[in-house]
């Protein structure tokens, strides 16, 4: 869990460096997928880092993550160590899961990470089961459950949903609308596209927040904590985001224009936008944020060469873990 | 420090790919999420983006090339201020060397070995001394390179002469290869039963005597769509000739009334093919037998019409559609063909906006054809084939006139339309084209 701001200048430069940690790991681990290092599928999450860098910033200890595959980045926003999440990444026994997970398995109970799922959408009843647990055991605890606007069209959702209000359970259901479920514009796939109102028929109250401002998604999530620990019942954050790679390493993005995608790099990055504003407020200076990028930019290299460096899981292991 | 860019795995199966073009040159500063390159896969062409900054010293598989390897080194990057004759040959400085050494020195061996893997390097792939490019399976080169073979001195024994693995298992190095190896190639017409496939035209002419282009997808696409096309559709043809002299007038007065900006362009330019495709839209409407596809249980008739514009392009065509075009006007046509017709020059075209469509328009007309016939788009049932407006005697009232003519031809799908039905629909298409203002009623 991030550990508490020392002052208000100290928690914005986190914001800051904690999305760069995200965009620098995700382009190195784009570069090791395709140096054939990572095996099977890799989801970047390029693009989206205020979302969750935004709402860490607003987390309590103690606080729950749970979302599909496009992961790496609500590990590192959750503290876990950049390295233990590339070394699953590339398959090594000193991963997160030991190397036997990758980023459809990868969970850590210690920082309260739950996963890292494979199927889209299935971690929405268990975002809404950890709730559950916490009301039931009287923990102050909120559950962040991530989705998609692709999950966000699937059944299982709004099952959750109608437990979620019926038991008044601590659960944020964060939408990340990145605008394209795989290749499907939201236009093209969703018959109501203000996911703020998903739970309207359920009484539970959205809010549409600008994903690609990282302060602006840290004052909803205060917002949404706080009507959660009040024990008020589920929230929903539509977060409109956008993610600059394709749906995995091997979507070439045709649905879309190159134009598009520069578009939104240019006018509303969420890490170029934030680090303009942080200059002009004084918080930094252009050498501040070169020196935080070099920073930035050796740890995720050092990741890099322990995730290459790990052996793999021995023979041994191959029965260790497995229930199915 | 320089570090080496390699050629990325851009897929869970891929192995090698193609270096489709490059986005950058020698001297480029980039940064991370500059797209420095397209790669071609064996499923789609991706953009492939850059992770560190600096700038390109030295671009060393040019594009264009095939059958690049994974992790190949395909450009050299240079830091601020560095020049390439600081770059070290050998891969060594990349800011993940360690790690990364192991696989960089088996890329390197491997592009090394001799004769090993063609096209690791562009050393490697040009074409070996007899210009003849030696076709083998990956397997079979991995095992050449393994035992130190000369692919070019092996007899393939594979379809068209293709070197294949028990062909390099049986060789010894230094094997020669027997005269009149090739074996009669099969290439061209896939399995039909009944007919036999036509011969590799490779074998028809001299080595040497020209220019191989290997297919990119566009060029897989049309063959396959075109070739089924053709062969399961059973097409017929039928032609009139359209009086454009009162087109021509309505076309000169519309255009002349375009309002003006401020830097003098009119705000649009009618062309006689957006008439044509006006005309159609509407005589569509009025024959929905005509817009309409077949399926093996039913034919479905489609509500609006949606009338596809052939677009000839340097690498090919594509048919992008105009939606509804019943319920546009000419000007708002114009401006959307000349849109849709720009961004498919520049491979910017989504699929939704060439996928489906009721109908199809080719104009050849501008090269100065008089008619031709043209191969029907699926799932659409009928083309029409524009041919030029030119001044041609006719004959009205009994005497020779004067008038601009043009002639179509429009094929149609007998599966879905019969003879008078596509007859009664040009009819209706030559009275619109022959008085526009009929079509305003």
């Amino acid at each position: 869990m991030p550990e508490a701001a020392k002052s208000n200048s100290e928690s914005q430069k986190k914001l800051y460096h904690d999305m760069l940690l995200i965009r620098r790991f995700e382009e190195r681990a784009g570069q090791l997928y395709g140096m054939g290092l990572i095996g099977g599928f890799c989801h970047l999450y390029i693009g989206q880092e205020a979302v969750v860098v935004g709402l860490m910033g607003a987390a309590q200890s103690g606080d729950q993550q749970v979302t599909s595959y496009r992961d790496h980045g609500h590990m590192l926003a959750q503290g876990i160590d950049p390295k233990a999440v590339m070394a699953e990444l590339t398959g090594r026994s000193t991963g997160l899961s030991h190397g036997k997970g990758g980023s459809m398995h990868m969970f850590s109970s210690e920082k309260k990470f739950f996963g890292g799922h494979g199927i889209v959408a299935a971690q929405v009843p268990i975002g809404t089961g950890l709730a559950f647990a916490n009301k039931y055991r009287g923990s102050k605890a909120v559950t962040l459950t991530y989705l998609g606007d692709g999950a966000a069209n699937q059944g299982q959702v709004y099952e959750s949903f109608n437990m979620a209000e019926l038991w008044k359970l601590p659960v944020i259901y964060v939408i990340e609308n990145n605008q394209y479920a795989m290749g499907t514009s939201v236009a093209r796939s969703s018959a109501v596209s203000d996911f703020s109102k998903r739970g309207v028929s359920f009484g539970i109250p959205g809010v549409n927040v600008d994903g690609m401002d990282v302060e602006a998604v840290q004052q909803a999530g205060f917002e949404a904590m706080e009507y959660c620990r009040a024990g008020k019942g589920p929230i929903i954050l539509s977060m409109n985001t956008y993610r600059y790679r394709g749906h995995s390493m091997s979507d070439p993005a045709k649905y879309r224009t190159r134009e598009e995608v520069t578009e939104v790099r240019e006018k509303r990055d969420p890490i170029d936008h934030f680090g303009k504003k942080l200059i002009e407020r004084g918080v930094v200076n252009e050498e501040d944020l070169k020196q935080m990028d070099a920073e930035v930019k050796r740890q995720v290299v050092e990741a890099a060469e322990f995730a290459t460096e790990s052996p793999e899981p021995a023979l041994t292991e191959l029965y260790t873990d497995v229930y199915a | 420090m320089s570090t080496e860019i390699l050629m990325p795995a851009l897929s869970p199966t891929m192995e090698e790919g193609k270096l489709a073009k490059w986005l950058v040159k020698e001297g480029d500063v980039v940064k991370s999420g500059t797209i420095l390159a397209e790669i071609e896969t064996d499923k789609a062409t991706m953009e492939f983006e850059a992770v560190d900054e600096g700038k390109i010293g030295k671009i060393l598989v040019p594009e264009g090339s095939e059958g690049v390897k994974v992790n190949a080194p395909i450009a050299v990057l240079l830091d601020e201020g560095e020049k390439l004759g600081d770059a070290p040959a050998a891969p060594s400085n990349t800011d993940i060397a360690g790690a990364m050494k192991d696989i960089k020195a088996a890329v390197k061996a491997e592009a090394e070995s001799p004769k090993a893997t063609p096209a690791a390097t562009p050393a490697a792939a040009t074409p070996k001394t007899d210009g003849a490019r030696i076709f083998a399976s990956p397997l079979a080169r991995r095992i050449a390179g393994q035992k130190g073979l000369d692919l070019s001195a092996i007899a393939g024994t594979g379809p068209r002469g293709r070197v294949v693995k028990s062909d390099v298992e049986n060789a010894k190095p230094g094997a020669a290869k027997p005269a009149a190896a090739a074996a009669p190639a099969a290439a061209g017409g896939a399995g039909i039963p009944g007919v036999a496939p036509l011969p590799d035209a490779r074998l028809l002419y001299p080595v040497g005597s020209y220019v191989e282009t290997p297919h990119d997808s566009m060029r897989k696409a049309i063959a396959r769509r075109l070739t089924s096309a053709k062969a399961l559709i059973p097409h017929y043809y039928l032609t009139v000739d359209c009086n454009l002299t009162a087109l021509m007038a309505v076309r000169e007065t519309l255009n002349a009334a375009a309002p003006k900006g401020k830097d003098k362009v009119p705000a649009y330019k009618l062309s006689v093919n957006d008439f044509i495709i006006k005309a159609s839209a509407m005589a569509l409407m009025k024959h929905p037998d005509v817009n309409a596809s077949w399926t093996d249980t039913a034919i479905l008739r489609h509500k609006d019409a949606d009338v596809g514009v052939a677009v000839a392009l340097d690498f090919g065509l594509i048919t992008p559609i105009i939606f509804k075009a019943q319920d546009k006007g000419l000007v708002q046509i114009s401006s959307e063909v000349k849109s849709l017709a720009g961004r498919a020059k520049e491979k910017k075209l989504k699929p939704n906006e060439y996928e489906g469509g009721g109908f199809s328009v080719s104009n050849l007309g501008m090269f100065g054809i008089k008619n031709f016939t043209a191969v029907i788009n699926p799932p659409q049932s009928c083309i029409l084939a524009v041919g030029a407006g030119e001044e041609r005697a006719i004959i009205k009232d009994g005497k020779v006139e004067v008038a601009t003519l043009m002639t179509v031809t429009m094929s149609c799908d007998h599966r879905v339309v019969d003879g008078a039905t596509g007859a009664k629909f040009l009819q209706t298409f030559k009275q619109f084209i022959e008085e526009p203002a009929s079509m305003l009623l």
